[in-house]
């Protein structure tokens, strides 16, 4: 197991060259450098060839993602071309509140929807299945910034309970930025919880189970649940890993200081350190929290983790029975 | 069956919702009727209440900046130009002189000999001191000069690259040489990215030396484009302050600014939309101030490319505004016509009344159309701010009823500009709006070669010589005569057409007083003060 | 077979698999109906411009009746600019119908294919793919799209692919987790040992099995698609305006949304129809699709 762990970690030093370089290519195919958003007024033609040779630009891609590998390998980030900032700084200063939301959310989100999905799975076909199925499809099929305008306006400007926006008042703040991408998570994970339930609850053991006189409860949580959850658990991965990224817009719409806007203003600047370093510090992220979600799958399914930790043996393929 | 009731309700759920947005207001908001908007009578205005008497302050006043660039808190920074960078300034640092309605008035500097357009000796005050304890020298100002020339690319560097040499005779006296004539030097000087820096705090920590000033204000806190903490200033050497902490704080969206400033998080909301003006206007709580800058909108024309080229195609093009719609459609009427057809900032001195305004007149188009080479192409309109991509919407519907086919292209400001670069200029027809000052050579960007402004690769070697001659000539009469001519020549070639003037508008709650409004947005709230009994 | 005493024949029809799960898709009444909306949006979205010239009611603006609540003339209002918003909506079916169903299928059969392989095969191949994904699931949507359409040109299949790309790694991702709890079933070692080759046992046994919660992520994914097009929409990396694209008018109309809320709800009302609708199909279809659902 723990070879496992470390061999995915391992990953993470070729997925970080490739990151890196996608974005360098990317910026570089963009529309614009970052000579665009200063303005160039009162510059002499050798002053604004300085300022191209300082950024680099006359030099090929290349060369640039090449200096900033090889600052990386020395553990430096670089400061952000635009504005000097050191970006290792600016990411950690933020990355708390996006964490935060994130997890709020996320609380949200799977505290809603499972018992949600289990009680539209356990009602299926009548009207509270549909029920629930409407309120799911709320929070999937609104552009996040839209819910979250609108939860300003009902529970911040008509009733006055949450504050619109800001990073100040500790829980007050976060609750309604945390629901607006809960209902997200809800809407997908309920789905998908309902849909593994009803997978799961036709299955053989289950009549097993209550022939054996199991209490209901019981077989619903244990039985039925366990086996149900591996795509649960896929889709709240793919949940987080979405809210995590796509956080820029709920950040905007109210205000909170996190690391989406600042990836979002990295590249409306073509700053290719900073959005470099963020996407960077994001990825390891991610690689973790996927990390997390695979060795959950581990835990909850025996055979998988008979796979994880089955020893490569001398000229067979690793994961055929001998 | 059921899954329609499960459709019917969830419907229901969000017709519910959107209804609890709009509630008890009324649905229609009503546009003003024939407001003449509300210019600055002076090109800086106080507006809110006034100070009373045994009157008690809040303490912490929250200010909501618009959308723009607060990346960097040092004045010389390029990335530090936007409206709440240089609030931000205004609090924390002063500077040499101050504009008090056109007329220069002593600040830091207390009077100043002008010898010819090339050469400036300054006597500063001797008793001011930075909030890191040293006291304020001539050196400090030659420092200031020093890192604004560094700052390639910033709004410093466009102001004080016209210094050649400074001369540091005393404490308190200094000696500016520009590497040529300009007598619109001192103008540059009272604008807030000009502040002065302290040269110890600067050299020791070059990121957070430039947040040490001399002004009202001291940084407490500062995160890079969410935030500032300020607090007083207790030993500032002008009047301090009846307020104890300011808090600027930007906000993307405009529907939160406006909620933000109801529901009591922010007494000072700018930016906000004009769709929301009328309900601020008509809450007794609070107030809403509008007023117009400098800047102009515009329509540009790109003059390296062969269909632009055209005057009669162009001549066409500036029949086509209808001005009074594109007002109510963008603004919500909250924006003014152009008073002339000379492209010029709306209170910049020396505005050309002479030249007529193209109204909006569709058979005069058609008939320039038809003199004009256009054979059938699609042409293409460019605009990246909201309110000129719609104008680029109204305008393609326009060439549209005259069998012109357009199509929109938007970008953001990076992409903009690497569009309608000047040596490698794309664009065809380019909607966007014009950075004007309250002093008369901001015109000049427009029409140099190389600059950024150009958006319209538009040379013309007569206005360049018109230019030159006017910020050296200490003739009052003569520079006028040069600047109406420049504007006669680029209405003549009618290549950029104004279109109009944004009225923006701030809200404050009632009790709120001492905003500063000046006509270039750099509104000035280090005096502000909210009664509270 | 011949029942003696009634002597009538029951005849047994023979049908194909795809038969079968059509037949049994019938019987359920809400995936018709979600079928039926979903018809009904092709039909909107192939005819609209038939009845209604989109150059008087999409390009043309009225400013003098911007921004008219709902009425008998104009029955979902008009919008910032003077248009119809019920037409406009109309006319939107198509962008929706198009970058929602088309990206989430190019994600789909590049994203499950990649999964099968590499739950399936393991080892290297496990590795490889599954860090690719996870490389492009941390590259932010906004740039990858930004870049595509500025390189490939701003127009609605370049859009396709733009969001189509970002739907590839959530596809993967739930399609190894499938695999990895099938592939030790009974059924494909018995296949492995009969010799089946690799590739057949992957597309007939594999991916079938797995299918239930694909298909639940491929109808939430029609939903993220759209509102995805809308965010690239909203920064001008979209269908060149005045398309009327619902995510866009969603975007554009919400400095409005708490004084002139209809400008936002009816788009909001058609995406939450078209998702809900292929919601429900995707249900019907999983239902079908489930061999042990024998009815």
């Amino acid at each position: 197991m723990i070879r496992y762990i470390i061999k995915r970690l391992l990953w993470l030093i070729p997925i970080i060259f490739c990151v890196a370089f996608i974005i360098y290519a990317l910026i570089d195919l963009a529309p614009g450098t970052i000579l665009d958003t200063i303005s160039t007024e009162n510059l002499s033609p050798e002053e604004y060839q300085q300022l191209v040779e300082q950024y680099d630009l006359d030099k090929p891609m290349i060369y640039r993602y090449a200096k900033y590998m090889l600052n990386l390998l020395r553990g430096d980030l670089g400061r952000g071309e635009a504005t000097g900032l050191d970006v290792w700084r600016e990411y950690t200063s933020r990355f708390p509140a996006t964490l935060k939301l994130a997890i709020a959310g996320l609380i949200i989100g799977v505290a809603l929807a499972i018992p949600l999905g289990i009680i539209a799975a356990k009602n299926a076909g009548t009207w509270v299945d549909n029920l629930v199925t409407g309120f799911t499809m709320i929070g999937i099929s609104m552009p996040s910034f839209c819910l979250g305008l609108i939860l300003i306006i009902c529970f911040s400007y008509k009733i006055n309970i949450f504050p619109a926006g800001g990073f100040d008042s500790g829980i007050r703040s976060m609750v309604l930025p945390a629901v607006a991408s809960g209902l997200l998570m809800a809407g997908t994970t309920a789905r998908q919880t309902r849909s593994s339930m009803l997978e799961v609850m036709r299955a053989d053991y289950l009549r097993t189970a209550r022939a054996k006189g199991v209490p209901e409860k019981r077989v619903i949580r244990k039985h039925a649940l366990g086996n149900a959850l591996i795509p649960i658990i896929t889709s709240i991965g793919n949940t987080l890993a979405i809210m995590l990224a796509g956080s820029a817009v709920v950040e905007s719409v109210f205000s909170w200081p996190g690391v989406g806007r600042l990836t979002v203003q990295a590249v409306n600047s073509r700053d290719a350190t900073l959005t470099c370093g963020c996407v960077i510090l994001t990825c390891i992220v991610f690689v973790v929290l996927l990390l997390i979600v695979d060795l959950l799958y581990a835990l909850v399914d025996p055979r998988i983790k008979a796979q994880y930790t089955a020893k490569k043996r001398k000229g067979e393929k690793k994961h055929e029975k001998s | 069956m059921k899954k329609v009731i499960a459709m019917a309700l969830c419907a229901v759920l969000l017709l519910c919702l959107f209804s609890a947005c709009s509630g008890k207001e009324s649905n229609t908001p009503t546009p003003p009727a024939e407001t003449s908007p509300e210019i600055l009578e002076d090109k800086t205005t106080v507006v809110g209440a006034e100070k009373q008497e045994d009157a008690k302050y809040q303490e912490s006043i929250t200010i909501i900046c618009d959308n723009t660039q607060m990346a960097v808190l040092d004045p010389a920074s390029p990335q530090g130009g936007g409206q709440g960078s240089l609030m931000n300034f205004n609090c924390i640092h002063d500077t040499l002189v101050e504009n008090d309605n056109g007329t220069l008035i002593p600040c830091l500097a207390l009077k100043w000999d002008v010898e010819d357009s090339q050469h400036y000796t300054l006597y500063l005050r001797d008793d001011i001191y930075f909030h890191n304890g040293e006291k304020f020298t001539a050196d400090d100002v030659a420092f200031t000069i020093e890192h604004a020339k560094a700052a390639k690319g910033g709004q410093a560097f466009n102001r004080l690259s016209v210094v050649d040499t400074v001369e540091v005779i005393d404490d308190t006296t200094i000696k500016i040489t520009l590497n040529r004539p300009n007598n619109d030097f001192l103008y540059y000087l009272y604008s807030p990215v000009c502040s002065i820096l302290n040269r110890e705090a600067c050299e020791k920590d070059p990121e957070k030396g430039p947040w040490i000033g001399t002004g009202a204000w001291i940084v407490e806190k500062f995160v890079s484009n969410e935030y500032s903490e300020l607090k007083v200033n207790e030993n500032y050497w002008g009047e301090i302050p009846v307020t104890k902490k300011l808090r600027f704080i930007k906000v993307a969206e405009e529907a939160t600014r406006y909620m933000m400033l109801m529901n009591g998080e922010a007494d000072v909301a700018f930016g906000c939309s004009p769709a929301d003006f009328d309900s601020i206007r008509s809450n007794p709580e609070f107030n809403l101030y509008t007023y117009v800058i400098c800047n102009a909108g515009f329509v540009g024309f790109n003059m390296t490319d062969p269909l632009m080229q055209d005057i009669n195609f162009r001549k066409a093009v500036a029949c086509l505004l209808n001005r009074s719609d594109i007002i109510k459609g963008t603004r919500y009427g909250y924006g003014a016509a152009p008073t002339s057809g000379a492209f010029w900032g709306y209170t910049t001195p020396y505005k050309n009344e002479d030249l007529p305004l193209q109204d909006y007149d569709v058979e005069l188009a058609k008939e320039y159309l038809e003199k004009s080479k256009y054979n059938g192409e699609t042409v293409e309109l460019c605009a990246w701010i909201p309110e000129f991509k719609t104008i680029c919407q109204i305008l393609q519907a326009e060439l549209m009823n005259l069998g012109v086919k357009a199509e929109v292209f938007e970008t953001d400001q990076a992409g903009f500009m690497a569009h309608c670069k000047f040596d490698d200029n794309k664009s065809q027809i380019v909607c966007t709006s014009g950075g004007w000052t309250g002093y008369p050579s901001s015109t000049a960007p427009f029409f140099t070669k190389g600059s950024t402004s150009n958006v319209a690769s538009y040379v013309n070697p007569e206005i360049t010589e018109l230019l030159n001659t006017a910020v050296s000539t200490k003739d009052e009469a003569e520079r006028e005569r040069c600047y109406k001519e420049v504007q006669r020549l680029a209405y003549e070639d009618c290549v950029y057409v104004p279109v109009m003037h944004i009225q923006h508008g701030v809200g404050a709650a009632k009790n709120v007083g001492g905003v500063i409004l000046t006509e270039e947005n750099t509104h000035d709230l280090s005096h502000v003060f909210k009664i509270i009994s | 077979m011949k029942n003696p005493e009634t002597a009538v024949t029951t005849k047994k029809k023979n049908r194909s698999r795809a038969g079968e799960t059509w037949h049994r898709l019938k019987k359920n009444k809400g995936a018709m109906l979600g079928l039926a909306i979903i018809i009904l949006l092709v039909l909107i979205a192939l005819y609209t411009s038939i009845f209604w010239d989109y150059n008087t009611m999409i390009v043309k603006v009225n400013i003098p009746e911007r921004v008219q609540p709902p009425s008998p003339v104009h029955p979902f209002g008009t919008d910032d600019m003077g248009r119809d918003v019920l037409i406009r909506t109309l006319y939107g079916t198509r962008y929706s119908l198009i970058i929602g169903f088309g990206a989430t299928a190019i994600g789909l059969i590049i994203g499950v294919l990649l999964g099968a392989v590499a739950g399936y095969f393991g080892g290297i191949y496990e590795d490889i793919i599954m860090r690719a994904t996870d490389i492009f699931a941390s590259i932010p949507a906004i740039l990858m799209g930004m870049v595509i359409v500025c390189v490939l040109g701003a127009s609605l299949p370049n859009l396709l692919i733009a969001v189509g790309i970002t739907a590839v790694p959530a596809f993967t991702r739930i399609t190894r987790s499938m695999v990895l709890t099938i592939r030790n079933q009974e059924y494909i070692e018995a296949a492995k040992c009969i010799g089946t080759p690799n590739l057949k046992i992957i597309i007939t046994e594999v991916i079938p099995n797995s299918l239930s919660p694909i298909i639940v992520v491929a109808s939430s994914r029609i939903g993220s698609c759209t509102i995805q097009a809308a965010g690239l929409s909203f920064l001008g990396f979209g269908v060149p305006a005045p398309a009327p694209e619902w995510g866009a008018m969603i975007s554009l109309s919400r400095n409005y949304i708490r004084t002139a809320p209809w400008m936002t709800l009816f788009p909001s009302l058609f995406i939450i129809i078209m998702v809900l609708a292929f919601n429900i199909l995707g249900d019907g279809l999983r239902d079908a699709l489930d061999p042990k659902l024998k009815r």
